[in-house]
């Protein structure tokens, strides 16, 4: 793979990676048919990003059909003429080439290790609520609750949408301080509230994302439906679309009682390790892994419906629902997120690789 | 008991979120007095807190447009909260291009002074912003602990340098020793934990017209800063 980003594009691809690192430690780097993907999801698999730029983002593109992993801590460089992207295959190497002012050439080779593509399933056209907003009402609204604040609550109606801070119950919850905003339906761009949800979901990661959006202008769109579902952030031009997935709470209130789980074995240590033979937790089985689904089924506001996801998630020790990642093999791989990252395996009939384990060294790019 | 008071001048929001800020960061926790005339915000010298005592009055006509109280009862027409003056400054920092910034005692899931505030928008419905900051409040048997202080007989008075300048002096001093004695030269001292001043010129936020320091010799240093419409008394007790 060897691509060349030039002019302000270096600075738009650095505040993705930037922003990106604000969710994960780890960078997933994917050529694809249709750009190059940049992926990044936190360690309780939680909150998931992706950034996939165009081919036109590029000056020049040739993109193999490689997968690579590597860490990156980065910062804003702001004397970036030009960057090249390489990889070697041969010596397990990615180069980034900084072409930078006063001709100063900066080199970073990083090793990576070969892993499995890290994709997360959701399907957000499907979702019943959709607004698109200025980053700066997203901004002005984040700012209200302090920085160390985890979650946030998000209800809908027709006209309104309210952002509140969500306290646990168990804690001291009669002495923290509660905070509301109101927002009315013409602050956004489009405001379409079809099922009137309410959505608890990490606010630390949003705030990558409103980053990105503030510095590059572009519009933010919010994928919302009902409990349990991730809430999905978009930014979209014509050279890129970034995604954040967040997981939230699943406020069915039977699931808070569920608080003990002594039956699942101890999650494994390495997420990426697909040689695990165990089958940990049943899921949701009833979505059938395949091509063409993407998501989990839509909302349906039956009370039975509801009852029998209850059966499936009783024996859930955490009430936060989880994100779903797609495998390679065409699996479906659904991670647990919080404070129990369990792992759990809807059953595949393909075999699985056995992921590369090439040392991997942490390199400063942007700096 | 209700309280309902409203700012709508922006430098008068302004001010009373650098006093709440200064309170903020002398302690962390402060009896808030209401009054139908002002606004005290008190800090008993106790054990707990090094001795250390605070009596910070303001006028309410100076900051609120709209104010109306209704005390425990007729007699005691007062009210009295136990307050974490950080909470009320983040709320009010946040809300400071405010249209207008309304704060009432309320009951929500316990009793709170709610801060709310209507922010300008550019549709035609104001976004509204509310912070419920939970308060304890005090029974009238304890309110005599807060009551204003007493000027104490001090020995010595002295108007103080810019306090910009001493807490320069005194930053640098901090290096040097654990307390710091006032006045060396005359026989009056009063020798003070250096942490504590230090506290106090730092979390200054408001530029006092007078600033004022009395020492009782060995045993008090009353700090007290003036402002047209605020005043802010500090005692720091005198290490042996």
């Amino acid at each position: 793979m060897h691509c060349i980003v030039t002019g302000g594009n270096v600075k738009v691809l650095a505040k993705a990676v930037h922003s990106l690192s604000r969710i994960g430690d780890e960078l997933y780097v994917e050529p694809q048919e249709d750009g190059l993907a940049l992926r990044s999801v936190n360690s309780s698999r939680s909150a998931y990003a992706c950034f996939l730029f165009a081919p036109l983002f590029f000056s020049r593109c040739r993109l193999h059909s490689v997968q690579s992993v590597f860490r990156s801590l980065t910062t804003l460089e702001k004397t970036v003429e030009k960057c090249h992207i390489d990889l070697d295959k041969q010596k397990d190497r990615l180069t980034f080439t900084l072409h930078c002012k006063h001709g100063l050439l900066k080199t970073h080779n990083l090793s990576f290790q070969d892993s499995e593509s890290l994709q997360a399933v959701f399907d957000k056209d499907s979702y019943a609520n959709v607004f698109r907003a200025q980053p700066r009402l997203l901004v002005d609204t984040v700012v209200h609750f302090p920085p160390s604040l985890e979650e946030v609550t998000v209800s809908v109606s027709d006209e309104r949408m309210w952002v509140r801070n969500h306290v646990e119950e168990e804690a001291e919850a009669s002495k923290a301080m509660l905070t509301e905003l109101c927002l009315a339906s013409d602050e956004f761009d489009h405001f379409a509230a079809q099922a009137h949800n309410s959505v608890t979901f990490c606010l630390k990661e949003l705030r990558g994302l409103l980053v990105f959006a503030e510095s590059t202008g572009l519009p933010v769109s919010m994928y919302l439906d009902e409990p349990g579902s991730p809430v999905v952030l978009s930014v979209t031009d014509s050279v890129l679309e970034g995604n954040f997935v967040l997981a939230t709470l699943s406020d069915d209130p039977s699931l808070r009682k569920n608080s003990t789980h002594k039956t699942a074995p101890p999650p494994p240590d390495d997420f990426m390790n697909d040689d695990m033979d165990s089958f940990l937790i049943a899921m949701d089985t009833s979505i059938a892994p395949g091509p063409s689904n993407t998501g989990p089924p839509p909302p349906s506001l039956s009370d039975d419906t509801q009852e029998e996801e209850t059966d499936d998630l009783d024996r859930l020790p955490n009430k936060k629902v989880c994100l779903r990642f797609l495998r390679k093999d065409g699996g479906v791989l659904t991670v647990l997120s919080k404070n129990t990252p369990y792992v759990c395996r809807v059953a595949s009939e393909q075999t699985t690789e056995t992921s590369g384990t090439k040392a991997c060294t942490l390199k400063q790019i942007f700096n | 008991m209700k309280f309902r008071g409203k700012i709508i001048d922006i430098a008068c929001l302004n001010h009373f979120t650098r006093v709440v800020t200064t309170i903020s960061k002398l302690t962390k926790m402060c009896v808030l007095r209401l009054t139908p005339d002002n606004l005290f915000f008190v800090l008993s010298g106790k054990v707990a807190n090094g001795g250390v005592s605070m009596w910070c009055e303001l006028s309410q006509a100076n900051f609120f447009d709209e104010y109306q109280m209704e005390g425990v009862s007729s007699e005691d027409n007062e009210i009295c909260l136990e307050v974490t003056p950080e909470n009320l400054s983040r709320a009010l920092k946040t809300v400071q291009n405010a249209k207008a910034v309304k704060v009432k005692l309320t009951k929500k899931h316990c009793p709170c002074l709610t801060i709310a505030a209507e922010l300008p928008t550019l549709s035609s419905v104001s976004r509204v912003v509310t912070h419920d900051v939970p308060v304890d409040v005090i029974p009238r048997r304890l309110w005599h602990e807060f009551k204003e202080p007493s000027m104490p007989d001090f020995d010595v008075s002295i108007y103080l340098p810019p306090l910009k300048t001493m807490k320069n002096i005194v930053d640098r001093m901090k290096n040097l020793s654990n307390f710091l004695s006032r006045d060396p030269e005359s026989l009056v001292e009063a020798r003070v934990d250096i942490r504590r001043l230090q506290q106090f010129l730092v979390g200054q936020q408001v530029n006092p017209s007078k600033a004022m320091c009395n020492i009782v010799h060995q045993s008090v240093l009353h700090l007290i800063l003036l402002h047209e419409d605020m005043s802010l008394q500090y005692f720091i007790p005198a290490v042996a």
